[in-house]
């Protein structure tokens, strides 16, 4: 693909122009660029079915839903409290000293740690790009994956509109759902069409949604739609998003902490501290329910 | 059982058998199913994932705990330092604390390292903390305050390291390995007590010179302390000096064979620092590396086991020397190098290739005053003795040309020292 500023041509997966220096470059999000040809295929499918169903006018609604969805991540309080922490002083004093503890630590060499998702994420970003990436869901509320923990960030889009690339589903869940045969050999067989950028979510998520939708739906129906927590993580049912790049407590929107599953951890003190500073940077979040 | 655990994400993922299992901090005893498509979500982009070979459940537990007490001990410090914290935030977070430090008593020497690196900045405040802390958080602060002026003194020898010093290496990444190696603390310690006499230096150091941080370091350094922290490549691209303080082995049968082979082999990364630092091209350096080992693993008999870089060191440099007296030779058709390349090889127990030489008392005494040059001071003395250019020198040592005139002098002028004016 050509360079947008010099056109001479570069690789997918390059973050900076090597001829020109042109910064920016996101390879999750120029990867899915390059499957808008098949993910428009495959939207049109699903809207012909849905016309067919007699449900084409739910489902053009269900995507305009859509285009007003968040990217969340779901984490400890404690986590959430080192982000909120922010620019803060003492934060970069010592959060940065502890954690260098491990500076280098990798999965031990000859063992099968994160074999899957190793293969995966390079598959999906290119081993340069994959240790960029950070994973968040996409929904219609400030109600997260709490499975993973009871705060929820809600990323400002404006903040990663430009760098987010969304997936199908749980990208590992994905592939394993297909198949473990691609793994075995080394290989990883992306099909094209299950991955879009930000503007264009609303396309991959009436694609992927359109034939589970009914008469009758609501808003709140289209929100436990696109996300749907299964008893297990794995049985969880969500379009997953891709973000490129760093986060800090100005990427987000705010944070939403879920109350019964945040009372039952023992620290009050940094969830006392956790609310209040979020209050004060006009950072917590109400549930939408 | 394999267990994944972070501190921060307060979460470890077990895999038993075939099946993934994970355990979240705040609820230890329940086990969830798990599965690789968890991983990003779990750990997100910490760093602090440690890798553990286990043998039961309460194994990761444990781990787990104590990672995430660490996390928790040190965040709640912050809250109770900090001063925007509100009041009633700082008493909870303060009786957190209290909890944590009690019950886990690792947690105030993992805060004591890493308050141990800087001086507390200008939005802690103390006296607030001190205001709500009782028991052993209390004693914490105490003794943090007491400890200010020493940790400050410390802060500043170490930015006033010569960049030099580190080789390329991240100076930040050696800083950071240092503090939870413990060797902050300890330097805070010997500045507070003032005791052992090389310390003293801490306290003026603008005084300091690179031989003698590299020495102090290198006593911190090569002491037991260095067997808690797991082995890590952070020092392998460091100077000749820097890199004996590379984890030595006991003086043991156990040691010899394979197991000190791959000890050894372990530093090549550092023999080829060192072998493009004297000047080779990268693809030389490969076969004075290999030629060597070889050499190594040929006279395995006389190892002890002990000292490994300076043992290895030994003998690179005497191939090298030889490298360099066959190039130069070539070069000046015949005519021999000076006496004085053959000084890159200090004194070892591996035997010397030309015998005759090692045993004319003045050689010997140069040899002995260059080995007692700051390394780079020596490697541009010998390097300018072996007829490089001041361009070349400073192409091969990536410093300043105003560096190696510097450095020359320093290493002409100590050598007079050592030798004499009659030398």
């Amino acid at each position: 693909m050509p360079c947008e500023r010099c056109t001479i041509e570069i690789s997918v997966v390059a973050m900076q122009c090597p001829h020109c220096g042109s910064p920016g470059l996101y390879p999750n999000v120029v990867r899915a660029k390059l499957e808008l040809v098949e993910l428009q295929q495959r939207y049109e499918n699903a809207l012909t079915l849905a016309h067919a169903a007699g449900l084409d006018v739910l489902a053009r609604q269900f995507g305009e839903t859509v285009g007003g969805s968040y990217a969340v991540m779901c984490v400890k309080a404690n986590e959430a409290h080192r982000l909120v922490f922010g620019d803060n002083e003492l934060r970069s004093t010592y959060y940065a000293t502890a954690d260098t503890r491990f500076p280098r630590a990798q999965p031990p060499t000859g063992t099968d740690w994160n074999a899957i998702r190793e293969l995966v994420d390079g598959a999906l970003f290119g081993e340069a790009v994959k240790q960029h990436i950070r994973f968040a869901a996409l929904a219609l509320t400030f109600d997260g994956l709490t499975a993973y923990g009871p705060c929820t960030l809600v990323c400002e889009t404006s903040m990663v509109e430009h760098r987010a690339s969304l997936f199908e589903r749980n990208s590992c869940q994905f592939f394993i759902d297909r198949g473990g045969i691609a793994f075995a050999t080394g290989t990883v067989e992306i099909p094209k069409g299950f991955r879009s950028t930000w503007f264009d979510r609303s396309k991959l998520c009436v694609a992927k949604l359109a034939g589970r939708l009914e008469s009758g739906m609501t808003e709140t129906n289209f929100a436990d739609l696109l996300m749907m927590r299964g008893a297990t993580t794995a049985d969880d049912e969500y379009v997953e998003v891709h973000i490129c790049g760093p986060f800090s407590l100005r990427s987000l929107k705010g944070v939403a902490i879920d109350e019964s599953a945040a009372t039952a951890f023992e620290f009050g003190g940094i969830l006392a501290d956790l609310r209040d500073r979020l209050k004060k940077h006009a950072l917590l979040l109400e549930k939408i329910v | 059982m394999k267990a994944a655990l972070s501190g921060r994400a307060a979460a470890a993922l077990v895999i038993d058998g075939d099946a993934w299992y994970r355990i979240d901090g705040d609820r230890l005893e329940e086990l969830k199913p798990s599965g690789p498509h968890e991983w990003p979500y779990v750990f997100g982009l910490c760093q602090d994932v440690q890798y553990l070979d286990v043998v039961s459940y309460t194994e990761v537990r444990a781990a787990l705990a104590a990672a995430v007490d660490q996390e928790h001990a040190l965040s709640l410090a912050l809250i109770c330092l900090d001063t925007e914290t509100r009041s009633e935030t700082r008493q909870l977070a303060a009786d957190d604390l209290e909890k944590i430090l009690t019950r886990t008593p690792d947690a105030i020497e993992f805060l004591w390292k890493v308050f141990s690196s800087k001086p507390l900045p200008s939005t802690a405040s103390l006296e607030r903390a001190l205001g709500v802390t009782r028991g052993a958080v209390q004693g914490f602060f105490d003794r943090l305050g007491d400890h200010q002026e020493a940790i400050a003194v410390v802060r500043r020898a170490w930015e006033l390291l010569p960049e030099e010093i580190f080789s390329g290496v991240n100076a930040d990444e050696v800083f950071s390995f240092a503090v939870h190696a413990g060797i902050c603390t300890d330097f805070v310690g010997a500045v507070r007590h003032s005791h052992p006499a090389q310390i003293a230096d801490v306290e003026i150091p603008g005084q300091w010179r690179s031989s003698d941080i590299r020495r102090i370091l290198s006593e911190w350094l090569a002491s037991t302390r260095w067997n808690v922290v797991p082995e890590t490549p952070i020092l392998r691209g460091l100077s000749p000096d820097e890199t004996t303080v590379y984890p030595t082995t006991r003086a043991n049968e156990a040691v010899r064979g394979t197991e000190a082979l791959e000890n050894l082999y372990g530093y090549y990364p550092g023999v080829l620092v060192l072998l493009r630092r004297l000047g080779f091209s990268p693809d030389e350096a490969e076969d004075l590396a290999q030629e060597s080992f070889v050499r190594v693993f040929t006279h395995m008999k006389d190892y002890r086991g002990d000292a490994q870089w300076a043992y290895l060191e030994k003998t690179v440099r005497r191939v090298a020397a030889n490298a360099i007296r066959a190039k130069s030779a070539a070069r000046r058709h015949g005519e021999t190098v000076s006496d004085e390349v053959l000084a890159t090889v200090p004194d070892s127990n591996v035997p010397l290739p030309d015998a005759s030489l090692a045993q004319t008392d003045v050689v010997n005494r140069v040899r002995e005053a260059i080995a007692q040059l700051d390394p780079i001071d020596q490697t541009v003395l010998l390097l300018r003795l072996n007829g490089r250019s001041y361009d070349e020198i400073v192409e091969a040592l990536g410093i300043s040309m105003s560096a190696v005139k510097s450095r020359l002098n320093t290493a002409r002028r100590r050598l007079k020292e050592l030798l004499g004016e009659d030398h």
